[in-house]
């Protein structure tokens, strides 16, 4: 017959950790962004585009943002 | 037409608060773009709802309030809306606005076969087929809004064909069949002029200017060869003085708005703004007030040409929207192949895919940067040009987002945490739509990979483990 019992390491392997929760207001989430200088706020980002015939600038400056292979920020 | 006089504004935008609460503020009209302001429903497209707080913040502010639409564009030859024009009422009723003005222009093609957005305001086919279904469409908007409507004059990037109405006749025409009023934007017909469409003054001629109710001034840049309609900053001087010339002829004239976008608000001096508001203030105070001269009309304005038999206002809006969006639709015919030719289109469809892809790297901010750091921009890049390939344009940001999400995590791309990244950003966007709390897992330290997000570039290390990232509303 098959013991019931268990070592300490399989009890341990057993225990479901608690993922960490680490909180963070929206507010501060926008703020993490330090290329935060096109409107930072989300109101009127979900709806229709704009009324406009142009050229989205968001998409240039965003790449022009991210860091190259030198890690060199390219200002704007 | 209503007598209601609006005065000197600016498009609103937050970010442009201060001039409109400003005490001794000279704005006393202020133009909505209310789809802005509006969230459609991911799991039921027909669904719309209303940003309440960020509509009620507007109504706060003492200017009289005007609605501009842009989601559903008045130029198309597809019936209107109900949900739309639904939402549109209910923004109209809650802002008290004074008028509806929306474009001539189209933004979604619509027949048995298909139904998308272009995500671009398109030119209409300016035949007098066109005219009919337009004029009607116009009416159902005007009797649901119950609301004066003014149509507004659009940019075209495209060359005039020999058998097309002349754009100002088709205008005039269509003003006066739908009984509806106009908004002559001038940095438009200035745009016409500078790209060789057609001069100011010929398009000006065969209108009515007692039907014209409002000016939109605005500002704009070149690109590829192109002047582009761009909303990006001050008014140019040349627009000035044609708003200088016309202003005096106007008798029926109820508001001039000046339209910056958002994402250029940013960059442009207020004080300088300031100092175009004082000018666009002397303008209007030289309005007529009756009717005076007008601009002589040319001898000949439309062809006795008319449109190819096949080119129908449906296959029109068809045919474009197919090109623009890079849709694989057969171009068969004479017309079509010369309107593939032409150099607007590659511009058009450049012009709506910058638009795309601005959305997607603004509202998934961290899922863009992680994938462009990692796979390279070009590769990024050309992820893009796949998915634009797969799925047409949606006219809501937080959609077209949900779906570029959807994709993206089809394509099995070797990215540990991209999946985190998405469900942060989508996490985001969802809350600034209904101000609710989430939770967000994470497979390693989540803030030491925001933050060096945030700074635009990949963090060294990050320890790995479980971790759960509470979004709070504000």
């Amino acid at each position: 017959m098959e013991s019931d019992k268990f070592d300490l390491a399989d009890i341990e392997k057993m225990v479901i950790k608690k993922p960490v929760r680490v909180t963070l207001p929206r507010e501060v989430a926008y703020d993490l962004d330090r290329f935060a200088s096109i409107q930072k706020d989300i109101l009127g980002k979900l709806g229709c585009s704009a009324c406009c015939s142009g050229h989205d600038i968001r998409w240039e400056f965003e790449q022009h943002f991210v860091v190259d292979q030198k890690l060199n920020i390219r200002s704007l | 037409m209503s007598n209601i006089e609006s005065g000197i504004g600016l498009v609103y935008w937050p970010g442009l608060e201060p001039l409109f609460e400003a005490e001794a503020s000279a704005l006393t009209s202020l133009e909505v773009e209310v789809e802005a302001f509006w969230f459609q429903s991911p799991r039921e497209p027909n669904k719309l709802s209303l940003d309440y707080a960020a509509l009620q913040r507007i109504t706060r502010l003492p200017q009289i309030k005007v609605v501009h639409g842009v989601g559903a564009a008045l130029g198309t030859c597809a019936t209107p809306n109900q949900a739309h024009l639904d939402a549109m009422c209910e923004s109209i009723k809650l802002l008290d606005a004074k008028w509806y003005s929306g474009h001539l222009a189209f933004n979604r093609v619509k027949n048995p076969h298909e139904d998308y957005a272009t995500g671009f305001l398109l030119p209409p086919l300016l035949s007098e087929d066109n005219l009919h279904r337009l004029a009607g469409n116009i009416c159902q908007v005007r009797d649901r809004l119950q609301l004066p409507i003014a149509l507004e004059t659009g940019v075209n990037y495209l060359r005039r064909q020999g058998w097309e109405m002349h754009d100002g006749e088709f205008t005039a025409k269509l003003c006066g069949m739908a009984d509806c009023d106009i908004l002559m934007d001038v940095h438009n017909i200035w745009t016409n002029q500078i790209n060789g469409r057609m001069a100011v003054e010929d398009f000006l001629s065969p209108l009515d200017p007692a039907r014209i109710r409002e000016l939109h001034l605005a500002g704009g840049f070149e690109y590829q060869g192109f002047w582009l309609d761009a909303h990006s900053g001050l008014v140019p001087d040349e627009v000035f003085e044609i708003a200088r010339d016309l202003v005096p002829r106007l008798p029926n004239l109820r508001a001039i708005h000046i339209e910056i976008l958002p994402q250029f608000v940013p960059g442009v001096d207020l004080a300088e703004l300031q100092d175009q508001i004082k000018l666009m203030q002397q303008i209007w105070e030289t309005r007529a007030t009756q009717l005076s001269s007008w601009y002589s009309v040319p001898n000949t304005l439309s062809s006795n040409l008319k449109p190819p038999q096949d080119c129908t206002p449906e296959n029109w809006e068809s045919t474009c929207g197919a090109l623009v969006t890079g849709r694989e639709d057969s171009i068969d015919t004479l017309w079509q192949q010369r309107l593939a030719s032409d150099p607007g289109i590659p511009l058009f469809m450049d012009l709506a895919r910058t638009f795309r892809a601005g959305i997607v790297v603004d509202l998934l901010k961290m899922s863009s940067r992680y994938m462009m750091l990692s796979l390279g921009k070009e590769t990024f890049r050309k992820l893009l040009k796949k998915f634009w390939k797969c799925q047409p344009p949606q006219a809501f940001g937080e959609v077209e987002c949900l779906q570029f999400a959807h994709w993206i995590r089809e394509q099995d791309l070797d990215l540990a945490l991209l999946d985190n990244l998405l469900d942060y950003d989508l996490a985001l966007t969802a809350m600034g739509r209904d101000n609710q709390a989430r939770l967000v897992a994470f497979d390693c330290e989540p803030m030491a990979l925001l933050q060096a997000l945030g700074e635009g570039g990949l963090p060294a290390q990050i320890p790995s483990g479980r971790y759960e990232l509470e979004l709070t509303p504000d």
